[in-house]
């Protein structure tokens, strides 16, 4: 129980790290292209492929590992964002927009999460 | 003058004019007096009522998908196809991304909803439930741990089918939101259609020219009516002193 409320504060914290940044960015960023999700996702992934990388060396134990991908980085990413600013973009009609930025949402926290594996796993 | 005429005039003497540096093509933006960004109506940042409910929406939303995580458990499947298929995850993305949806293009057009109600529930269940419960780090973690184990086909189709399916679900989430909209939205626009049909509303400070009333009635109520003029005061001409 203690354990589960745990893992729910740190996703309350991603989530309000999450608005902090969002509305930070959305204060100089005038652009149509959503930003500011763009960014809380790939640095969610940097941070992700750290921990699995972390995890996997045991270098952190398996709590820690929770508390992290499952709790804070949890609620600091978010998909249901990225897909509902896709699906505004396309309705907008702003398709190109729309498939670059899913394009880019596939791909880069992808690469993000690998370059923080190999970050995480430097040391081994 | 005809009635044709009048409500020309009277569709351009509703429209803004501005003038001056406002007419510009870029409007010069006025930045905001330094105390005034700590204010919570001029600043979201300074809202401390917005960090309460993102953090609770974002517990409660952190909290369900833990909580289905446990309760649906990775199969450990060894097929290549569906070796990084989480249906936990899976299922918290597509309900996240269908509640996002719903209540972002509900907010939207829930005009008789308080503007800060909208500002709170889109803040903490939109932001903090949805966002919380909805996850992209642990997917691409789920990706990179099928691609560990060569699953490099399971990458594939769980990406795509995961985007594919969010995509069709937040469409029909925003459709259903202005669905459940629709019949109060065109009360609403019916209600002020007629109100504007039986009283036109001229800017403030317009005087919209009316039909000649007839001779023998005063033209106004009030013997004694405010107006922009300037009156005329009788000056001494040679020494511009009012007498």
């Amino acid at each position: 129980m203690g354990e589960l409320l745990l893992v729910c504060m740190c996703g309350g914290l991603g989530a309000v790290a999450r608005f902090v940044l969002n509305t930070s960015i959305q204060r100089w960023w005038n652009r149509v292209f959503p930003l500011s999700t763009f960014v809380i996702n790939i640095t969610a992934a940097f941070f992700a492929g750290i921990a699995a990388a972390a995890y996997y060396y045991q270098t952190v134990g398996y709590f820690t590992y929770l508390l992290f991908v499952a709790g804070f980085l949890g609620g600091f990413s978010t998909f249901s964002t990225a897909i509902n600013e896709m699906v505004s973009l396309a309705k907008g009609k702003r398709i190109l927009m729309a498939s670059g930025y899913f394009a880019v949402t596939v791909i880069i926290p992808f690469l993000m999460v690998v370059l923080g594996w190999w970050v995480g796993a430097m040391g081994h | 003058m005809t009635a044709e005429d009048t409500g020309d005039l009277r569709k351009e003497l509703m429209q803004p004019h501005p003038t001056g540096a406002a007419a510009a093509r870029k409007p010069p933006s006025v930045p905001l007096a330094p105390m005034k960004r700590m204010q919570a109506r001029f600043n979201p940042l300074a809202d401390g009522m917005i960090y309460l409910v993102v953090f609770l929406g974002g517990c409660v939303g952190t909290g369900l998908r833990y909580g289905l995580w446990l309760a649906l458990p990775y199969p450990g499947s060894d097929s290549p196809l569906w070796m990084a298929f989480h249906p936990a995850t899976f299922l918290a993305n597509m309900i996240a991304c269908f509640i996002f949806a719903l209540l972002t293009s509900y907010m939207s057009q829930a005009i008789w909803l308080r503007k800060r109600v909208r500002q709170l529930a889109s803040r903490g269940v939109g932001m903090g439930m949805c966002g919380g419960f909805s996850t992209l780090s642990a997917m691409m973690i789920e990706d990179i741990t099928a691609l560990h184990n060569s699953g490099y086909l399971s990458f594939i189709v769980y990406t795509v089918l995961s985007f594919i399916a969010g995509i069709i679900v937040a469409w029909f989430g925003s459709w259903l939101g202005l669905r459940l909209t629709a019949v109060r939205s065109a009360s609403l626009a019916v209600a002020d259609a007629l109100r504007n049909q039986e009283q036109p509303k001229p800017a403030i400070g317009v005087r919209v020219p009316t039909a000649a009333a007839p001779a023998d009635v005063m033209p106004y109520d009030d013997a004694n009516p405010q107006t922009d003029e300037i009156p005329v005061v009788h000056a001494d001409p040679l020494t511009g002193e009012v007498k």
